[in-house]
């Protein structure tokens, strides 16, 4: 474990010292923007093998119709294309419009942090990546994505000791078994 | 020159001096001098001319646009909401498939026309939707013409306003190349045949123009060409003198020296004055189309194109809303013109004359301005534009505005003010917590009214509204608080050290010896509500106002835990925005976007979030508002409301009921509601009876969605005895089920303990999903 940390913490402070100097563009580059899938083909994580803390809940709580995901793939596919030709802002006022549609959704959340961590805004990357693990209900693969965008996030913005914890926190979740 | 006469002209000069030099060397001053002054003159209206040409040549206010409708399958939008947002954007209904800005019923579904539009993102198509609404939702979305389903679509935004200079023009400036031949041709035909000819005034023009005027007993023709008609829009007054005339010529030749025909005739297009929305005159070809038609120039018919040349002429007498016989009558006129000139064929002439005018239908009555709602979109302007550049340069904003909403909110409010005194006012925000956006916004009584808006600008105490501020700093704190801690309800005195005592009371002005912290907030206990507070410190609860939006406050004393503080009714939706969000602060907007006249992007104010909280204490704090409303002073609220419908909030009365206050929230709709008076003295009425029907009553017609009340991570549900306070079971007596931090439940009870107590603090009931209101 003390091994895990030192490596971590060695590997945290070389991207940042990499990372420091470069542009935004050229920085690390963080989780890819999920592809969100409608309610009914949201399966739970296959990682997730080993119990719960918390029971499942024995029915989801769908907010929204599941055809209002119709609207939201839509979005979040134009979305995509704006955010792979480096429109970051369009992508992000796609993304918004989704969320709009689904403001609990909590994929959209994170790609929204990925758009704003590409153009280089890193507290609002790490803030909307906070949202999505609020919606994240238990979906733990999203969850340490969202660390480990937090952690990218914290480093560059020069708050080792953040970036280190959230690390752990994404480690956690990355099911060291 | 007159130092080096020529030597034809030197004879004649000399022999002049022989006879009367005095009265030709006075003839020659005089006629210098003229010279002089003519000159002068000329290149003052030379000038006067290319000043005006040369740099900008309109002042174009700013469009103020609403939020575009966003349409797609499952959508919340029931009638009400949907009418509202047709009436905003002016689609008029139609009996058979109509042209773009139309509606009509087909069994149950709707088919909606919509407008072509540019928008930050893109264009969005005209295109006809076909839409069915079912229980307050769309239910299908389709496109009428194939069948095919649409994920998603955009109405054209509603235009809400004008940032207006001075005078109120309007105008949607085109180019020459946009322009439809047709257009032109008939313009020409009518206003100036010779306009390519002639150097800027056309004698044949008069002449043709006189003889015609004669031959049919009245004026049908102008002798005025194009370009003098532009000059006299341009820089004259319209008074009828003279020496205006003379100008008017002078500078016609000048303009027509210095400037292309082409340019000319664009600029005459984008000036002429064509018609009178209300108190917004309509200038030039492009927005008068869009005026009369719905439609851009380019898809405009010929006799369309020809109704836009007769109404020149004049544009009230012509106007084919209010006289449209007459407009007809003149039209024809044109058409025939046409056709007399060769431009169309007899044939097509009296084809087009057969046609209707083609005029869009426009909502009669008042117009509908929202004062309240632009005064905050400038304010929020305000720091990246110059008020002289939102009168002048022609720019688009696209607000945040939900017509429906906006429309709703402002008929609650006469709704429930019916018969009141003229003397109380009313102001009402309403948010979509979860963005930010600003939905509605009513400033005063009279929505109309562009006086003083309260919404933003009146600052007034706001009572029990800060209570869930104490409650939320006491709840950060799991390990001394829960929803289910008992706070001290006895006779207080308050000492504030230079002999000043206060004794506050509650509402009821009873007391209650010990009660629980969720029903103190529930009830608005005044008496627990302050020891709580001083118990936390002020600093720790002003800390709290601070961090959920609240403003700066350095006076702080106990009375300040009753609400002192002054705040507008938009600052008390900065901060229970931030509570309805899960302790997510964002920054109110009332801006998406700012683009130019021709839809290039400038600014974008985009979505933005700040963790302010922890998630749990919010949705402790949550749930006792929920309770507030369930079973404490908000339940009025469900005389509007279906009994299950969830939704969370707070009632505020401040002394002697000078402010009645109600904050709350659903799942997606947020609204805060004063009343009050302008010379704060009392009214009849709390919280409870003044503002909150009037949320209660929005929120039934808009029909947002219920609250959620979706427990974050490390929350469990705690069976509390209500007497104690502490933990017991579900099925002891005098328990009730409460969220709780994990493992940070208190005290076992004595009399029925829970299962598994005796190993700990930990443990419990970790089914959170078990409701607690079911």
């Amino acid at each position: 474990m003390t091994w895990r940390v030192i490596g971590s913490a060695l590997a945290g402070l070389l991207l940042m010292s990499a990372c420091a100097v470069v542009p935004p563009e050229r920085r690390p580059p963080p989780p890819e923007p999920e592809r969100p899938l409608p309610p009914s083909e949201r399966e739970p994580d296959p990682r997730v093998e080993e119990p719960e803390p918390e029971p499942e809940p024995e029915e989801p709580p769908p907010e929204e119709p599941s055809r209002a995901s119709a609207a939201v793939v839509a979005l979040q596919t134009e979305a995509d294309q704006a955010s792979a030709t480096g429109e970051h802002d369009r992508a992000a006022s796609l993304l918004e419009r989704a969320l709009r549609v689904e403001p609990h959704n909590p994929v959209l959340w994170h790609n929204l942090a990925v758009v704003r961590y590409r153009e280089g805004d890193l507290a609002q990357a790490e803030s909307m990546a906070m949202r999505s693990n609020r919606y994240a209900d238990g979906r733990r693969s999203l969850m340490q994505r969202n660390w480990e965008l937090i952690a990218v996030a914290r480093e560059l913005a020069g708050d080792d000791g953040g970036a280190e914890e959230a690390r752990q926190r994404a480690d956690r979740l990355g099911g060291q078994r | 020159m007159a130092k080096r006469p020529s030597k034809r002209k030197a004879s004649p000069k000399r022999r002049a001096r022989r006879r009367g030099f005095p009265w030709l060397r006075l003839f020659l001053v005089v006629f210098v001098l003229l010279a002089l002054a003519g000159s002068a003159w000329a290149v003052w209206l030379d000038q006067t001319v290319q000043s005006q040409f040369e740099g900008k040549r309109w002042s174009v206010p700013a469009t103020v646009y609403a939020r575009p409708l966003e349409l797609y399958e499952g959508r919340r939008l029931n009638l009400d909401q949907l009418t509202e947002e047709l009436r905003a954007l002016e689609y008029s209904e139609t009996a058979s498939s109509g042209g773009s800005g139309t509606w009509r019923r087909e069994g149950g579904d709707f088919i909606l026309s919509t407008r072509a539009f540019q928008l930050w993102d893109g264009a969005e198509p005209a295109r006809r939707l076909r839409l069915s609404i079912s229980n307050g939702r769309v239910s299908q979305l389709r496109d009428a013409e194939t069948g095919e389903s649409i994920a998603i679509a955009r109405l054209d935004p509603a235009r809400i306003g004008n940032i207006y200079p001075g005078h109120r023009e309007d105008r949607l400036l085109v180019r020459l190349e946009d322009v439809p031949q047709p257009l032109i041709d008939a313009l020409l035909a009518v206003e100036d045949r010779d306009f390519y000819g002639h150097w800027g005034i056309s004698l044949t023009g008069i002449a043709r123009a006189a003889w015609a005027n004669v031959r049919a007993g009245r004026v049908v023709q102008g002798g005025s060409t194009l370009t003098q008609q532009l000059v006299k829009n341009f820089y004259l007054t319209s008074d009828r003198t003279f020496v205006r005339k003379i100008n008017e010529a002078v500078m016609a030749l000048l303009l027509e020296r210095r400037y292309s025909k082409d340019d000319i005739l664009e600029s005459y297009l984008n000036e002429v004055y064509l018609a009178q929305d209300r108190d917004r005159s309509i200038h030039g070809v492009g927005l008068a189309s869009q005026f009369l038609f719905g439609e851009p120039l380019q898809s405009l018919d010929l006799q369309q194109h020809a109704l836009m040349v007769a109404m020149i002429r004049g544009p009230s007498l012509y106007d084919p809303r209010r006289n449209p016989e007459r407009a007809q009558t003149r039209r024809n006129q044109v058409l025939r013109v046409m056709a007399s000139e060769g431009v169309i064929s007899e044939a097509v002439a009296a084809s087009a004359s057969e046609a209707p005018l083609g005029v869009r239908a426009r909502a009669a009555g008042p117009a509908r301005s929202y004062p309240g709602f632009l005064a905050l979109v400038q304010q929020d302007l305000r720091r990246d534009y110059r008020q002289e550049d939102l009168r002048t340069e022609g720019l688009r904003i696209f607000t945040t505005m939900a017509p429906g909403i906006q429309a709703a909110t402002e008929n609650a409010i006469s709704r429930q003010l019916e018969g009141r005194d003229d003397a109380l006012e009313a102001a009402a925000v309403m948010v979509d917590p979860e963005s930010g956006e600003v939905l509605a916004l009513v400033g005063g009584r009279n929505p109309r009214y562009a006086g003083f808006n309260r919404a933003v600008d009146a600052r007034r105490p706001i009572g029990s509204l800060i209570k869930p501020a104490v409650y939320l700093t006491a709840l950060q704190s799991p390990d001394r608080y829960g929803l289910g801690s008992l706070l001290d309800d006895s006779p207080l005195v308050i000492d504030d050290g230079r002999g000043q005592r206060w004794e506050p009371m509650n509402f009821d002005r009873r007391f209650r010896g010990s009660v629980p912290l969720v029903d103190s907030l529930a009830f608005s206990l005044n008496i627990p509500t302050i020891r709580l507070g001083m118990d936390l410190g002020l600093p720790a609860v002003q800390t709290t106002v601070e961090r959920l939006g609240g403003p700066v406050n350095r006076r702080l004393y106990p009375s300040s835990l009753l609400g002192t503080q002054e705040l507008s009714p938009l600052q008390v939706a900065q901060m229970y925005q931030t509570i309805a969000a899960g302790g997510f602060r964002n920054p109110l907007r009332s801006v998406r976007e700012v683009t130019e006249q021709d839809g290039t992007p400038l600014n974008r104010y985009p979505l933005s979030t700040d963790r302010a909280f922890d998630p749990l204490p919010v949705h402790l704090t949550t749930t006792a508002l929920v309770s507030a409303m369930r079973e404490g002073t908000g339940r009025g609220a469900y005389r509007f409301l279906p009994s299950d419908f969830l939704i969370a909030g707070k009632t505020g009365t401040t002394n002697d009921h000078r402010d009645s206050w109600f904050a709350g929230f659903g799942g997606d709709l947020l609204g805060v509601v004063w009343l009050g008076r302008d010379d704060n003295t009392a009214t009849d009425l709390t919280g409870a009876s003044g503002a909150l029907p009037i949320w209660a009553d929005a929120v039934s017609v808009i029909n947002p969605a219920p609250l959620q009340l979706r427990p974050p991570e490390g929350v469990e549900t705690l069976w509390i005895e209500t007497a104690t306070g502490r933990r017991a079971e579900e099925g002891c007596a005098g328990v009730r089920p409460l969220p709780y931090s994990r493992g940070h439940g208190p005290e076992p009870s004595r009399d029925c303990r829970p299962a598994g107590s005796d190993s700990g603090a930990d443990g419990g009931v970790a089914d959170w999903f078990r409701g607690l209101f079911q």
